[in-house]
């Protein structure tokens, strides 16, 4: 699903689940909800924060938004918020799976990280596994997927996107270790 | 964290992460429900659109149809689109079937596979989405094993061109056909696929190509829409799709009687929805779908009666909600551009409205009821209340069409922006021409369609003249306008050009980007197959005409009288408010008892 939708999607979910998201001001009002960092179609996202202006929150109408969610979205965990800045500028980090089709790729790439060379400048922590690689980056607005598929095909690593399967596993703070939730009030 | 690598290696991610617009082929979306409502199995089916996702899923026929065979006892019912060529390439590399979107199982898996035929062009497609399901192509090369594959909508009651693909054409409303088949399939499993067609082939409506004797297949109609079934769920796409909103029909049918119009005449008699039973259907499908539009649909709604009434009821209902109200047409009056205004749903953006031909007498020969005073009124109010946009809609090749008439096309439509500059108003105009189709069950069945060189004349002198003119100006691809007129008025000749073009690689031909002309005239010579024949030949009063084999309601007297008062300008009145011109649909037409009541 394209992340551009993910608004009106959850949109929908909350009006069947009987709440009323808040609109924006201003000439075409639309409902108040931010999304973490965008990602590219194709990039399943395991845990990603998302802000919405409602007029009511507790443990049970989570409930029910969650039981109105279309299938492969499920509400992990959820709190208030208040007078927060930008939702996205509060994401610190990100961590991404990225699966390699080649053993070979992993390979190269584990020789690689052993000698000490990053994807990107905004590396947190590299983490090669069997096929696959975890990396933890700052900054997720500027630095996504595409950046490292970028530098791994101008390695040699891979040739394309196509030579991968990438998932965002989460999105938040960086503990100095891994990646937190968004803290709630 | 739960990820699951199994799921990456699974073919259907590698798809989802290799094409464009995974969302098509993803499903899960909110309303699909997959098993039947009692938990019992005895009878599936798979609903196909041969078109892709976006464009099936705005259909509301199917959301219909869905619904209604979802809550049939021992009914399962899924859903299938048209894979989109980068799909359909990397599915056939890697053997991958084409399955349904709610469990996944390939379509040669169901008792039941029903297509909707709602535009000439997707011919291929249907091809396509049997041939990836694993069900062959032509019925008669069908086994015990495979589904029984039939098809609705506007093509089927002219089915020929496609009828050595279908075991049965449904001839009507889905909500009276569709649960018979059903039934047939489902109270008794141990029918063979024979049984079957006999039994189908016997039933009204059903017109069976392969057991089909003499006679005629009769249109069904579901007289009492109130009464008939009503949709209580809709799925809800989780991607943005073309008509992206609750759809609740206000009316089957038009009383208008435009000469053109194949949904007319193949929809009559109209039957309208009570004002209450609209809104009632709007309210629950609003709650149950989250959605924050409502659309009041049907040919022409701004005709319903009960406009006025359905408002004042859904009103309540929608305003402190950040609902819209919207409708999918306007007629061109003062009443529709008001009654626009006061929804408040069409944004400042623009409107759409369709005088589809440019002078008085050209808009009289095709009936379509409105004056230039009506035109002329229509943009004052538009301009005058605030709008800045206006599309406009017309046709070229119509019968008896001179050049005059395609120069007022230009002149209509630079009035518009005068009009708009006298308000202050920065006016934009944009004007889409589509190439005339002569369409079966219309008085224009018989005559001639303009040829690809006259549309290609006509459609390059207005881009050009509009360019001149400072107005942005559309036209349709000729070569797609001549295709959709051969196989609109085709016979079963044309099935083989069909599958030629489709066995050349032709595909979603209704789409500029993958429409191939040179594939389908090498078709077309291979079945030794002249489509001129089909396109710019008049047909006389005698010639029995191919999709007369289904009697759609009108009759062919009512439409070859329409089509000589066209020939000499002469109007017909709105049945509403004229004289019944026994169409066909006199013994049983609500607007007749309306009127005289």
């Amino acid at each position: 699903m394209p992340h551009v939708e993910m608004p009106t999607l959850f949109c929908r979910a909350f009006r069947r689940a009987g709440l009323r998201i808040e609109l924006s001001s201003g000439l075409s009002p639309h409902p108040r909800i931010s999304l973490g960092p965008a990602l590219p179609v194709g990039v399943p996202a395991m845990g990603e924060p998302l802000e919405v202006w409602v007029d009511r929150w507790d443990r049970d109408i989570e409930r029910s938004v969650d039981g109105t969610l279309p299938e492969g979205i499920r509400i992990l965990r959820s709190g208030m918020v208040d007078g927060r800045p930008k939702l996205s500028g509060e994401c610190e980090a990100a961590l991404y799976r990225i699966i390699f089709r080649e053993g070979s790729a992993i390979e190269r790439l584990g020789k690689l990280v052993s000698e000490g060379w990053k994807p990107v400048e905004q590396t947190l922590a590299l983490d090669v596994r069997r096929n696959w690689l975890d990396a933890a980056v700052s900054s997720p607005g500027q630095v996504g997927a595409g950046t490292m598929i970028k530098r791994f095909a101008a390695e040699g690593i891979i040739g394309s996107w196509s030579d991968v399967l990438v998932a965002r596993l989460a999105v938040g703070g960086w503990s100095g270790e891994s990646i937190q939730p968004l803290p709630c009030c | 964290m739960p990820f699951l690598f199994e799921e990456m290696e699974d073919q259907a991610w590698q798809l989802l992460s290799s094409v464009k617009r995974p969302s098509r082929y993803a499903g899960g979306e909110w309303g699909a429900c997959g098993g039947s409502v009692d938990g019992e199995e005895k009878v599936s089916l798979c609903l196909a659109f041969p078109d892709v996702y976006e464009v099936g899923m705005s259909y509301l026929g199917f959301q219909i149809l869905y619904n209604l065979a979802s809550g049939l006892p021992g009914v399962r019912v899924e859903r299938s689109y048209c894979p989109w060529p980068d799909a359909e390439a990397f599915m056939r590399e890697r053997g991958m079937p084409l399955s349904s979107l709610e469990s996944g199982r390939s379509l040669n898996t169901f008792d039941l596979v029903g297509f909707t035929l709602q535009y000439e062009l997707t011919s291929t497609n249907i091809l396509t989405m049997l041939d990836m399901g694993g069900i062959p192509i032509r019925a008669s090369e069908r086994g015990g094993e495979d589904p029984i594959v039939v098809a609705g909508g506007p093509g089927a009651l002219a089915p020929e061109p496609l009828s050595p693909f279908f075991d049965a054409f449904c001839a009507g409303d889905g909500e009276l056909l569709l649960p018979e088949l059903l039934a047939v399939l489902k109270d008794d499993p141990a029918r063979d696929r024979g049984e079957v067609l006999e039994i189908l082939s016997s039933m009204e409506g059903f017109y069976v190509p392969l057991l089909h004797g003499k006679g005629r297949v009769r249109r069904r109609v579901l007289m009492d829409l109130d009464g008939g079934f009503c949709p209580s769920g809709m799925i809800v796409p989780s991607c943005e799709i073309i008509h992206d909103r609750v759809g609740v029909e206000v009316f089957r049918g038009c009383t208008r009687g435009c000469r053109f119009c194949q949904a007319g005449m193949v929809s009559r008699p109209v039957r309208e929805r009570s004002p209450e039973k609209v809104a009632a259907i709007a309210k629950d499908l609003l709650e149950s779908t989250g959605y924050d539009e409502v659309g009041l649909v049907s040919l022409a709604s701004c005709d319903y009666s009960g406009i006025e009434k359905v408002v004042d009821l859904l009103w309540p209902e929608l305003s402190g909600k950040d609902i819209r109200l919207s409708l999918p047409s306007l007629r061109m009056d003062g009443f529709s551009v008001e009654l626009a205004d006061r929804l408040e749903s069409f944004g400042r953006g623009g409107l759409t409205f369709a005088p589809e031909a440019g002078t008085q007498r050209l808009r009289d020969v095709i009936n379509k009821g409105i004056s230039g005073d009506d035109i002329d009124r229509t943009f004052h109010e538009v301009f005058s209340r605030g709008w800045e946009k206006v599309k406009l809609y017309f046709m070229m090749g119509l019968p008896t069409e001179k050049a005059e008439d395609i120069e007022a096309i230009i002149d209509l439509s630079v009035s518009a922006r005068t009009i708009g500059k006298k308000f202050g108003k920065r006016p934009r105009i944009s004007v889409s021409v589509a190439g005339f189709v002569p369409k079966p069950h219309t008085p224009f069945q018989w005559e001639p369609q303009a040829s690809m060189e006259e549309l290609a004349e006509k459609g390059g002198y207005l881009k050009k003249m509009a360019k001149r003119a400072g107005i942005s100006l559309n036209y349709h691809e000729p070569s797609q306008t001549f295709l959709e007129g051969v196989i609109a008025r085709g016979d079963s000749r044309i099935a083989e050009a069909i599958e030629r073009a489709w066995r050349k690689g032709a595909r979603f031909d209704g789409w500029s980007e993958c429409f191939s002309h040179a594939i389908w005239m090498e078709a077309f010579e291979d079945s030794g197959i002249d489509p001129l024949e089909y396109s710019v030949r008049p047909r006389g009063a005698e010639e029995v005409l191919p999709w007369e084999i289904i009697d759609a309601g009108v009759s062919r007297s009512f439409l070859w009288s329409e089509k000589e008062r066209a020939l000499s300008g002469e109007l017909t009145p709105d049945c509403r408010d004229g004289n019944c011109r026994q169409c066909g649909w006199q013994a049983a037409c609500p607007a007749l008892e309306r009127r005289d009541a």
